[in-house]
């Protein structure tokens, strides 16, 4: 019986097309036919039995519709399947210019895909809650300084919640290091959250295990608890299900772990690795002053956010009225969660970068409409042909957007691919330079909606202009004329007009990115006032264990001189603030621009320095002297300040033994002036930066609990990271050491978002010059080709082959010289929107603009040279006889 | 109208139906088929039509006895049925109608 077996994947094919309800009627009759066949011992019984697999295809078998026209249904559909058919053949004729087609789309597309999802990151971002879009930040803004924005205190947050009737909570989160610790393990210092139990109302979410906060936790004598974050739950306590009431010790004190806060929550701001609630102490409740809090408030459901606002701030000005002795001048500045955390540098940033992105898929487009149209124009013949024969205009357009759509939709999917890698990376790098940790790298979903847009809609536009080109020349001309009709003149101009573009948009992109360049360059040599040769650490003393000022002296300067011991070890030195990280911003009384005659307090960054941290950094003073041990605990406060200090609030003054207090009153002490010290950066000296001059005062006036300890030594990374965990656990058991980096990494990171924009730029501007590179080349070959029979004609007549290449590249010359002045024009204006993140150069930096310059004339060169050397390698003969 | 067009394979397959008469299925339809048209036909293409017409009500069929033979299966067997043999003279009527008095040359 094995000779009756039929084909195996007709059969198989056979079975998919018929309908369940047929299916094994119509094989079986077949297979019975089949055996008659094979029985009768004719040749070909496998073809026979394709042919009546095929056979079911035949159109004629179908039935008219029920009630419908007898129209072939196929037709339509048909003639759609074969332009698609006829599309792949010939893009597979000419697989060069199909695959640069596809690959230019495929990375101008990508790059906006990538840049879309970085926009996404950092600056549309969402809260992952419901109902999000009416939970609003509100901060206080103080009027007197500038309209500052800062937190609030708790006894505000308390009134908006007694008094609004816009929002139907409130809650408030502030920001703190645990450390965590239990049974003996190594102690790990964890960033976290005191939050108010009205957070879980506000946010509206339900913890994974566990119950949320009650009022009652926030009681001074209510038991302690904590909510453990994902992240801390996975990696601390290894997904434990059954962590819902163990204990756990948290700064010195036994917390019941009450439960586990949800994994969304770690994309969101709210610091959501441990969650301890606040104790409402009757000191916090009084506490106006004192603002460390930030708020959050849902709007009640037929709240408006402009109306909430207005509220708020009548509410602050009555707060302003009752207490006017810390809420003068206070008002609130309501924001949504984008207004909060996605307006700053970032989005201006972002959305230059998004200008640029898009830039470079104006000059994919130039490119791919230029390629398409010296390919169409190949076809001219063709395109005549077939209009000769009857073929509508449409239809011809349609036959070519098939095919302009078909390499879209390939440049479409390699774009998806190269913006989902290329945002992977991107993510990695950002991820190691200090962005927030709550930042969303996963690649939106809509990136891909965004870029199938952007592929059909480039394929249809640079698809049609070509097409409509190339129908549009009179039939009999083209079929007279070869490929020198009139409509061939014009499509030059439009091929030159596209290169023009391209070549002007190519140099803004690269002139931008030499400024970034630049710009990132000065960066990384920018002088930071110190030796940069330190390892810093950080360090947080628990509350219990360090009540008071005296212990915290006590334990600095005991590891300060156990450090020492310790060999390699040549110098310590502990600051509140590294170079590059700021510093406290406060309000200063100068004594001789006293307050009474209409002056506003001063902003000035306070850095709290230890003994010894000048010498560490290795600079001497200008004037006076630095501190010592006895600067602080009593008789006079002192502070040294840089000369820029001087310079601003005593021109031409001698500073030394000026006065100057924090503001506050006439109860605050004065502090003098006792020494001028060198700039040492602790902000970038950048535009948009607050130029604020730095104040220093001694450790042991203000005894932090939070302070970084700068280490100078010969020995390598690992081992001065383990005696330094060594010396501190000799002394205190409980306290972990975190943040160990080499300085130079803090300083490198500071530059991070210069050094990423440059590269970008750079990447973007060199893409866009190999674009522009392939553009000309295709033009001036396309050029070269049209006029082969004027130089075939030249050449007969005597000219040399320097001549011709002469005559060639004076035209990609001419195109390339009217991009590059258009260009230079629009160059100059983009970097002036770069402005604010430029450093130490001009807008219009020559060395930048020229290297632009100059490196698109070469390309320019190069591209149009191989062309014009054909060109003079022509046989005239030749060149006359083709058509 | 209420009124089944019928296509002019369907009408070809019903035709070929009436002739085999009592016992008729798929493949000896396909046999007169092709020995009256004298051209290949597809086997499942004429199964599906026969099909496609029970659904319209324009053939019955009924599964017989399976064959005697090893494997045999039992095969279907179509019929016309009374609608279908309406829709035929139907059919017919409208030709001779439209055929009548008219002479074309060859």
């Amino acid at each position: 019986m094995k000779a009756s077996r039929s084909p195996r994947l007709a059969r198989g094919l056979l079975r998919l097309l018929l309908p369940k309800s047929d299916r094994e009627g119509a094989v079986q009759a077949l297979d019975e036919k089949y055996a008659e066949v094979l029985e009768a011992g004719l040749p070909g019984s496998r073809r026979w039995y394709w042919r009546q697999v095929a056979g079911l295809l035949h159109p004629r078998m179908w039935a008219p519709r029920r009630g419908g026209s007898h129209r072939s249904s196929g037709g339509a559909g048909q003639s759609w399947m074969h332009d698609l058919r006829f599309g792949l053949r010939m893009l597979a004729k000419s697989p060069g210019t199909t695959v640069v087609i596809i690959i230019t789309l495929a990375v101008g597309l990508g790059f906006n895909g990538v840049v879309y999802s970085l926009l996404h990151t950092m600056v549309l971002m969402e809260l992952p809650f419901e109902g999000a879009e009416r939970i609003r930040f509100v901060s206080a803004l103080d009027l007197s300084r500038d309209n500052w924005r800062s937190s609030s205190s708790y006894p505000d947050f308390t009134d908006f919640a007694a008094a609004s009737v816009s929002f139907e909570s409130f809650a408030l989160w502030r920001s703190a290091n645990f450390i965590v610790a239990e049974g003996g393990e190594l102690p790990e210092r964890i960033v976290g959250a005191y939050v108010s139990p009205s957070i879980f109302d506000v946010l509206g979410f339900q913890p994974p295990l566990g119950r949320r906060l009650r009022d009652a936790d926030g009681a001074p004598e209510a038991d302690a608890v904590v909510l453990v974050g994902y992240g801390t739950w996975q990696s601390r306590y290894g997904g434990d299900p059954n962590i819902v009431g163990r204990s756990v010790r948290v700064q010195g004190r036994d917390r019941t772990i009450v439960g586990v806060l949800p994994r969304d929550l770690q994309s969101t701001p709210f610091l959501p690795d441990i969650w301890v609630p606040v104790t409402r102490t009757a000191e916090l409740e009084t506490e106006r002053d004192k603002r460390y809090y930030s708020i959050v408030g849902r709007l009640a459901p037929e709240a408006i956010g402009a109306q909430a606002a207005a509220e708020l701030e009548r509410i602050s000005a009555r707060l302003a009225d009752a207490h006017p002795d810390t809420n003068e001048d206070i008002s609130t500045v309501v924001r949504t969660f984008r207004g909060r955390y996605g307006d700053s540098g970032n989005s201006a940033i972002a959305f230059i970068m998004m200008g640029a992105v898009g830039m470079l898929l104006l000059i994919a487009c130039a490119n791919v409409a230029n390629l398409l149209i010296s390919r169409i124009l190949h076809r001219g013949r063709e395109v005549a042909v077939r209009m000769a024969l009857g073929a509508s205009r449409w239809r011809v357009i349609r036959q070519l957007l098939v095919e302009s759509m078909l390499m879209s939709a390939a440049g479409g999917a390699g774009g998806i691919v190269i913006a989902v890698w290329g945002y992977r990376g991107l993510a990695a790098t950002f991820a190691e330079s200090g962005a927030p940790s709550w930042w969303d790298f996963t690649v939106p979903p809509d990136i891909f909606a965004l870029i199938a847009t952007l592929a059909v809609a480039t394929g249809l536009v640079f698809g049609f202009a070509p097409a409509l080109q190339a129908t549009r020349a009179n039939v009999g001309d083209v079929l007279k004329d070869g490929a020198r009709g009139s409509s061939s003149a014009r499509t030059q101009r439009l091929t030159s007009v596209l290169v023009v573009v391209q070549v002007s948009l190519a140099i803004v992109l690269l002139a931008g990115a030499g400024v970034m360049t630049r710009s990132a360059m000065n960066l990384e040599r920018v002088d930071w006032g110190l030796d940069t040769d330190l390892l810093t650490v950080r360090l947080a003393l628990a509350q219990d264990s360090y009540p008071g000022p005296e212990s915290r002296i006590a334990f600095h300067d005991q590891l300060a001189a156990q450090l020492r011991a310790v060999p390699g070890v040549q110098d310590v030195a502990i600051a509140s603030n590294f170079p590059s990280r700021g510093g406290f911003t406060v309000a200063a009384e100068i004594e001789d621009l006293p307050l009474t005659e209409g002056h506003a307090p001063q902003s000035v960054t306070q850095v709290i320095v230890g003994t010894g941290y000048f010498d560490l950094a290795r600079v001497d003073p200008q004037r006076g002297r630095f501190f010592t041990n006895s600067d602080g605990r009593a008789g006079e406060r002192v502070v040294v300040i840089e000369q820029r200090f001087a310079d601003r609030f005593w021109p031409g003054e001698d500073a030394l033994g000026k006065r100057l207090r924090w503001d506050g009153g006439d109860d605050v002490e004065w502090m003098r002036v006792v020494g001028i010290a060198p700039r040492i950066l602790h902000s970038l000296p950048m535009d948009f930066l607050p130029d604020q001059p730095v104040i220093y005062t001694p450790y042991r006036a203000e005894p932090l609990r939070n302070m970084g300890l700068m280490v100078r030594s010969d020995a390598d990374l690992e081992t001065l990271t383990a005696s330094l965990r060594e010396t501190v656990r000799a002394i205190d058991a409980e306290l972990p050491l975190f943040s160990i980096v080499p300085l130079r990494s803090l300083l490198k990171e500071a530059t991070f978002g210069w050094r990423f924009t440059s590269a970008l730029f750079a990447t973007l501007g060199l893409i866009a010059l190999f674009l522009s590179c392939l553009g000309l080349y295709a033009v001036m070959a396309f050029a070269i080709t049209r006029r082969q029979q004027e130089i075939g004609v030249r050449m007969a007549l005597g000219a040399r082959a320097q001549q011709v290449v002469k005559l060639v590249l004076r035209a990609a010359m001419l195109q390339a010289g009217a991009g590059l002045v258009i260009g230079i024009l629009g160059a100059l204006a983009a970097t002036r929107l770069l402005r604010m993140f430029m450093f130490e150069v001009s807008t219009a930096d020559p060395l930048a603009f020229g290297l632009a310059v100059g490196l698109l004339l070469l390309t320019a060169l190069v591209a149009s040279w191989l062309p014009a050397l054909r060109a003079s390698r022509v046989d005239p003969l030749e060149a006359l006889r083709t058509d | 109208m209420g009124r089944t067009f019928l296509g002019e394979f369907e009408q070809i397959v019903m035709l070929a139906l009436a002739r085999v008469g009592e016992g008729a299925y798929a493949v000896s339809i396909h046999g007169e088929l092709e020995r009256i048209t004298g051209k290949s036909v597809s086997v499942p293409a004429v199964y599906v039509t026969l099909s496609r017409l029970g659904k319209k009500g324009l053939v019955v069929s009924q599964m017989g006895t399976p064959s005697p033979r090893p494997g045999g299966r039992a095969k279907r067997h179509f019929e016309l049925s009374a609608e279908g043999k309406k829709a035929l003279a139907q059919s017919r009527q409208l030709l001779d109608r439209l055929w009548d008095g008219l002479e074309l040359a060859q």
